[in-house]
């Protein structure tokens, strides 16, 4: 009987300690999920500083997804629209799989970790202070479909040659090279960012833009950077135009950073000749425009060797010039006012501008590189070259038979 | 009870040591002035023996690449090579509010890079290092 009486206490207590255990489990489960998960209000809050003590965590964010540089979420899409840097604390970007079925412009709510950019990651996350961590199981809902306007290209003129209707396709190189840190300017970085966001706008494709910049680094998530710029990388990429780009394609191509005499300066103390350049530029046969516009000093001394029919050439100064900044050191100055004939807007945002001269809604390359070259205040004399011919020309264009085909070139 | 008193006293001691040696090295710091130095002395071929030397350096603050001082602010402003003779890469927390064009003046201690330094300095052989952000005394503000 005592022996029962004892059974009987063992098992009340042992079904007494496991009710305590199951009940414990899920409330331990639901406070974990409760406290990880942290709603913030604002994108500035998952950046810099301010996001020390959410690294690691789960996240509710809202804001607006774009896809036109890297993967990121922006707390306003209309920082998109202009060529401005956007800050830090505007956008986060997305480390790990893109999130599927989301256009640019959708405005979404993640739930998703919060982390530092990891050795794993791309290179041009790595000066990001933080990302969102994506994994294909990520949830994402959408709040409100893009508004944005429909990319450019799906707006180009289709020709049509004999039956067969061919789409023109847009390529582009843009490469400083900017010799090592020291010499490295800001400037190079904003110049190719600059571009790279107005071809973006004007629809080329990001996977036909080619960066190559100095040791391969992007400065920050505005714009990738394939290569580092140097001879081997920039053959490698002539090397894949020369198949990609059609009879019907244009190659805009941005040369940038320093110079020295009838060379541009690389990545690592090396240069290319500008008869080395024009080497690789002339692999390309097969296109319909080409568009090169040269920034760095002594930039004149490249284009007699890259004159040739179905190219516009532009050069920031002559054979024997150096070539300037914007009086910001933000941008070079021809490039300042280049950008801004291209956008209709100061690439500072100090103000709007209107290089359309002949009032026809669009600014040619033409009327860009005039407004360009009047604007310039700096000791430097810009060049243009367009009817594949030498001499080049400086002054207004059209001039002696330089700057007319250019007139009706656009980007598109 | 006594060990522990005794332990005490031996932290308190070390504590002192340590203060005494800290306010001593400063002191030192400042009774031997720095020797003053051009740009183009502590980067030129003579660089090797300002090695180890603490210098004032004078010169112009840029902050658009790596932090250094240029012997002419113009030099940033043209797409040419700075000479190596033209500018000093500054090592060290360099002040938020400087500004680029600020004439300086930089005391600290002229060094090679070494391994534990950014990468962005791998290619320079002399540097200047600081120890903090009261290295850099303003001379003169850029004007905005």
């Amino acid at each position: 009987m005592r022996k029962l009486a004892v059974i009987c206490t063992l098992g009340a207590l042992g079904a007494l300690l496991a009710l305590v255990v199951v009940s414990q489990v899920p409330t331990k489960r639901m406070q974990r999920k409760s406290v990880k998960l942290t709603k913030v209000s604002r994108i500035a809050q998952l950046r810099g500083t301010q996001a020390r003590n959410l690294i690691g965590k789960e996240v509710q964010v809202q804001g607006y997804y774009y896809d036109g540089s890297i993967p990121m979420i922006l707390d306003d899409i209309k920082l998109v629209e202009m060529d401005k840097i956007i800050p830090e604390s505007r956008y986060v970007p997305i480390a790990g799989p893109k999130p599927r079925g989301l256009k640019s412009g959708d405005r979404v709510s993640l739930t998703v970790k919060l982390e530092k950019p990891a050795g794993g990651d791309p290179v041009y996350l790595r000066k990001e202070s933080s990302v969102l961590r994506f994994t294909s199981s990520t949830p994402v809902k959408k709040l409100q479909a893009t508004r944005l306007r429909l990319p450019a290209v799906q707006r180009h003129v289709i020709k049509v040659i004999g039956r067969v209707r061919v789409i023109p396709r847009y390529h582009a190189v843009l490469i400083a090279g900017g010799w090592d840190a020291a010499n490295n300017h800001v400037r190079y970085w904003n110049d190719l960012k600059t571009m790279y966001a107005i071809l973006r706008n004007k629809g080329y494709a990001a996977s036909n833009i080619h960066v190559l910049y100095a040791g391969g680094t992007a400065r920050d998530a505005s714009m990738p950077v394939h290569y580092a710029a140097t001879s081997a990388n920039i053959n490698t990429v002539f090397n894949q135009l020369k198949t990609r780009v059609k009879a019907n394609d244009t190659l805009y191509i941005m040369l940038n950073d320093h110079g020295s005499s009838n060379a541009l300066c690389l990545w690592n103390h090396t240069t290319m000749s500008n008869t080395g350049f024009a080497a690789q530029v002339n692999k390309i046969t097969n296109h319909d425009k080409m568009i090169i516009q040269m920034k760095q000093c002594y930039s004149g001394g490249f284009t007699q060797p890259l004159t040739r029919t179905r190219r516009s050439v532009m050069a920031s100064c002559s054979p024997s010039q150096v070539s300037w900044a914007h009086s910001s050191l933000q941008f070079g100055e021809f490039t300042y006012w280049y950008f801004a004939a291209l956008t209709g807007t100061k690439p500072d945002g100090s103000g709007s501008v209107n290089a359309d001269a002949n009032h026809n809604g669009k600014v040619s390359i033409t009327e860009a590189y005039n407004f360009a070259r009047a604007h310039d205040t700096r000791p430097e004399t810009p060049h243009f070259e367009d009817n594949g011919a030498s001499p080049w020309h400086s002054g207004a264009m059209p001039s002696g038979g330089d700057g007319v085909r250019s007139s009706s070139i656009y980007l598109p | 009870m006594n060990a522990g008193a005794g332990l005490a006293a031996a932290l308190f001691a070390g504590a002192l040591l340590c203060v005494c040696c800290s306010s001593g090295s400063d002191a030192a710091r400042e009774a031997v002035p720095p020797l003053k130095a051009e740009i183009a002395q502590v980067r030129g071929d003579s660089a090797e023996q300002w090695i180890g030397k603490r210098v004032v350096v004078e010169g112009f603050y840029y902050g658009e690449t790596i932090p250094m001082i240029l012997d002419d602010i113009n030099r940033a402003y043209i797409d040419v090579l700075m000479p190596k003779e033209s500018y000093l890469p500054i090592l060290g927390p360099v002040p938020d509010h400087l500004k680029t064009g600020d004439r300086v003046a930089v005391t600290g201690m002229i060094d090679r890079p070494g391994p534990a330094d950014s990468l962005d300095l791998a290619s320079e052989k002399i540097v200047i290092r600081i120890s903090d952000g009261r290295d850099i005394h303003i001379l003169e503000g850029v004007m905005e």
